[in-house]
Order: structure tokens, then sequence, then C-alpha cells
């Protein structure tokens, strides 16, 4: 378990695009007359942001939960091994 | 008149709030306001930015007491001064072609991203803010650089970013539009919503074309008047970075995504592999090229015509700093490609000398005429298989021709001559050979010694080009 968890990279983009997509398709109406030409751009900046700002609170809960399961294991492993002896 | 006090008064970024440019008696100086005292020290002080001094990424720039400029402020005392290096031969975005403008935007790109971790924002991002030096991009704008409020995670230039740079940049792969006509009346580039229009309904949802040119144009309508444009700040300064890189990150793949394409194909493109000479008297035209350049030494040379600068490469290897230019900026992008791969001291530009660039911006002063650039600028100017074609093509007489290259050069001129008879003569005349019936070798040297003495001629018996080493009178 703590092995799999540890070795899933964080991907960013595997969440980005797929709501690019989901974005279009919900507004895939017709363009229509606009008051501030390239005010779209900073929607988009600032939705991006906003996903984004979300992916690094989650990636902060993720190293959390990476760092619990790989403090756990290797005190399971430390249990095997004899600790040093003085002579 | 050119030492008038109006003259070297004139303010070369007059829209910059925070500061005042002045080219006074050949020194570049910046007169700095209270408002831009801090862009000046990240300027020069900022370590982020080491790299690019160390590498001439940044332009120069030293501390100068500025009670010593004053004068150039009508007698009122500037905060700070900084003098700044020259810019051998200055160009402007509308005459790059696009593999310039993708290199001045990944300069961009590098700066704003240098900056993040010590708190330094770029908050202007344009190609007016990038010029060459050789075929390497240079910053300019020294009051470009501020200190960002910590914990504000939005790129306020990304929009100029996009407009200036990726959307041209796109409009010219997806639909072939040129840049240089486009910035030639756009210094602001393009709005998303143009570029849609653009685009057919397949390439709207491509992975580049769908974030900076389809959602942005369908999401305009929702953004009016909902205060997007007030700054945000996160509690987090870490989590602003992250979000910062984040959009940098994505800005640097669409930076890819619209780069031109190596190896395109064009009009002139494949001129070196086509044309009517063989080998033989290619080799020839390269001897006396390297003989003339022997005998002139130029420090400055032009190239008109450069094609995929072959001869631009001859003149920057024996030691001159060269301008090649042509109109097709395909070609260009090619010698471009090559003096950046090889380090050599070309700057090429897309340039149609028969209708060169006017001077633009406000009062048609912001950006000089390319002409008034190029005014007695160089010490040889070369024109190899050029001048038929701006005869022909064009339509301008020899002797202008003649006059224009004696205005630009200081010393001397390398020319070709190509006879009616010669077959890529022949190709372009179209059948209207009366009008050329007096163009002969005799003619082409009356016109020649009317402001040059002919100081060297190669022009075998029977062939139908000849070569001539020009130097002005009097010179």
């Amino acid at each position: 378990m703590a092995k799999i968890i540890g070795k899933i990279p964080f991907r960013p983009r595997a969440v980005l695009f797929p709501s690019m997509v989901a974005a279009i398709a919900l507004w895939a109406a017709p363009a229509q007359a606009y008051i501030d030409p390239g005010s779209g751009s900073m929607f988009l900046q600032l939705l991006v942001a906003a996903i984004a700002g979300g992916l690094w609170t989650l990636k902060a809960y993720w190293q959390r939960l990476k760092v619990f399961f790989t403090r756990v294991r290797p005190s399971e492993e430390d249990g095997g091994e004899a600790p040093p002896k003085k002579d | 008149m050119a030492s008038s006090p109006s003259q070297s008064a004139r303010n070369l970024s007059l829209r910059d709030p925070a500061g005042e440019l002045h080219l006074f008696d050949g020194r570049l100086v910046r007169l700095v306001r209270d408002e831009g005292v801090s862009n000046l020290d990240i300027f020069l002080d900022s370590d982020a930015l080491g790299p690019f001094r160390e590498d001439g990424e940044l332009i120069g720039g030293r501390r100068i007491d500025p009670s010593t400029v004053s004068a150039l402020c009508g007698g009122e005392r500037p905060a700070a001064a900084v003098e700044h290096d020259l810019i051998p031969f200055v160009s402007y975005p509308y005459e790059w072609p696009a593999e310039m403008l993708l290199a001045a935007a990944k300069l961009t790109l590098n700066l704003a991203k240098a900056g993040i971790d010590e708190g330094i924002g770029l908050k202007d991002a344009k190609p007016d803010n990038v010029m060459f030096r050789g075929p390497g991009p240079v910053f300019i704008d020294a009051l470009s650089f501020e200190n960002r409020t910590p914990g504000d995670p939005i790129w306020r230039a990304e929009g100029q970013f996009i407009r200036t740079f990726l959307l041209p940049l796109l409009a010219h792969r997806e639909a072939g539009l040129s840049i240089n006509e486009l910035l030639l009346n756009r210094s602001d580039g393009l709005e998303p919503e143009e570029v849609y229009r653009l685009l057919g309904p397949i390439r709207r949802l491509a992975p580049g074309n769908l974030g900076l040119v389809t959602l942005p144009a369908k999401l305009s309508r929702f953004a009016d008047d909902s205060g997007i444009y007030r700054q945000r700040v996160l509690p987090s300064d870490e989590k602003a970075r992250y979000i910062l890189g984040g959009t940098l990150a994505r800005l640097n793949r669409n930076l890819r995504r619209v780069a031109p394409k190596a190896g395109r194909s064009s009009g002139w493109s494949d001129y070196m592999a086509t044309t009517s000479y063989s080998e033989a008297d290619f080799a020839q035209k390269e001897t006396f090229v390297a003989a003339a350049l022997n005998e002139v030494k130029p420090q400055t040379a032009l190239d008109v015509g450069c094609n995929t600068g072959h001869f631009s490469r001859l003149l920057a290897k024996g030691g001159a700093s060269v301008v090649a230019v042509d109109l097709d900026p395909v070609v260009v992008g090619e010698a471009w490609r090559q003096a950046r791969f090889e380090s050599l001291d070309i700057l090429t530009l897309v340039q149609d000398l028969s209708q060169p660039s006017p001077g633009t911006g406000w009062r048609n002063q912001e950006r000089a005429s390319f002409l008034s650039r190029a005014q007695n600028r160089f010490d040889a100017v070369v024109m190899l298989a050029i001048a038929h074609h701006m005869m022909v093509s064009d339509g301008i007489p020899l002797s202008e021709i003649l006059a224009l290259a004696a205005e630009m050069t200081k010393d001397a001129v390398i020319i070709e001559f190509v006879a009616r008879e010669d077959t890529q003569f022949q190709r372009i005349v179209r059948g209207r050979d009366d009008l050329y019936r007096d163009y002969d070798r005799d003619a082409f040297e009356t016109a020649c010694r009317e402001r040059f003495e002919i100081q060297r001629r190669k022009s075998p018996d029977g062939a139908t080009r000849a070569l001539y080493l020009l130097r002005l009178k009097g010179g």
C-alpha cells in the first residue's frame, strides 16, 4: 500500500486539461458581442489559478499522506533488524 | 538640425510614466522618476537577473549622477539616472522573422520565471521590450521589473504576452498570416476573438488553440464587470508562487506549440538549390566577394537580399558586424537559425528595400524608419543578384538603386550585374523585354560611375553576370 501510493506521481496537467474540455463543452454557445476584448484570457487565468490553487492544497495533503505511510513502513522493517551489538 | 535641443531631448520611451530615455551625444541615458527607483534597483542589482546580465540578455547599465543630465528633462533633477549600452543596430518586432519573435518570447518568459522566488515580477511582456544584438535577444526595458506583492498568484502581463507574442505566432502557424504585416500596424498584437474567427471548427479545439483562443473568446462575455482585474492576495506566498510557476509553464508549453516549423518552404527558400549558377560560377562569386572584403575590410556591412545568409556568413566570418535583409520571412528565419547556431554577428531582418519600414508609433517617431537607421551606416553594402529584381519586379530605376546604396554606405558597394539574357532575368521580366532594351553591361557601368569608382570587376566573356567592387567617389 505504502509503496504504491509513494510511486504515484502528482500530475496537475492530468486534471487541468479535462477541466478545460469540460468548460468548452459547457459553454459551446455561439460567440456574442463582447464588451472587453481579451478579458477572457484574464478570466481563464483566474479559473486555472483557482484550480491550481486547489491542486496545491491537495498536493500538500498528498505529501502528508505519503509521509505518514512511509514513516509507518520503515518502522515495521526496523523490527526485523538486529540492533548493533557492542562487544 | 540634428543637435537642436528639441531633437536631442526627444524621449524615446514616452509611454513609460516612471522614466524617460534619451540619446544624447551618442550616449543612451535613462532618467528615472521617484516611482521608478525601486524598479531600477531590481534591474541593476537583483541576483536573480545575474545570469541574464552575464549572458548579455539584459541590456547593460551603469548608475550616473542624476545632476549631470538634469538638462535633458528641463532642469528638473531626476531621482536616478542610468547610462545604457548601445544596441549596435536598432530593430523592431515587425522586422523580425517568426523565429526571432519566438526567441524574444522565450527570453521574456525566462525573465519572468527567474524572479518568482526572489519576489520579483515582470510587469510588461511585449516584443518592444526586446531588441537583438547580432542573432541574440536583449531585454532593454530596465523599468519593467517590480517587487511582486507577496501572495499575488496572478501574472498581470499574461494577456499582453498572449496578444503580442503567442497569438501572432499562432495566427502565422495556423492561418499563414504574416507576422511582419500584422505587427507593423498592430503593436498591441491580436485579441483571441480575432484569431477565433480565423480558425476552423476543428482547429478551435486543438489543445493549444483551446486555451489561447477558444476558451478566452467564449469566456469574455462572462468576464465583463466581474472585477477580474482586482488584485487577489493569498495567505500563502508559497501557494501563489506555485500557481505563478504553473501559469508560466503553461505559457511555455503554448510557445512550443506555436513555434514556426523548421524547413518551411516559400518562393525563395529553394533559391540556393535552384539558381542558374553552376558550382564553378558560385565558387568564382565567393572568391570575388572574399577578395573584395580583403580589400575593404568592412567593420559593418549590409547584405541586401541575403536569402538564407550564405554571403552574410562570409562577411561575418571576415570580421564584419552584419545586418542581413530579405523580403521573405522564411529565408530570413533560416538565416537567423544559422547565425544563432554558429554565433555569428549577423542581425537578420525582414525588409523589402523597395518599401522599407516606415517610422511608426506616436507621431511616427517612436520607432525610426529603416532608412533613417541605415543612412551612412555601413562600410560595405552588398547587393548580390538583387538589383535586377528591384528593377524588374518593383520598377525602380537602376540610378535610384545605386543612389540608395550610396546613401547607406560610407565606402564600398559590392554589386552583381545580371544581363537581360540571363535565365533568371528572363524568368521575372515576363515579356516586358522592351523596357530593358538598353540595359547592358556598358549602361550598368555608366550608371555606377555617376557616384562610384569601379575598383574591381569580374566579367568573364560570354557570361550573363558580372561582379563589381565600387568605392564612393571622394571617399
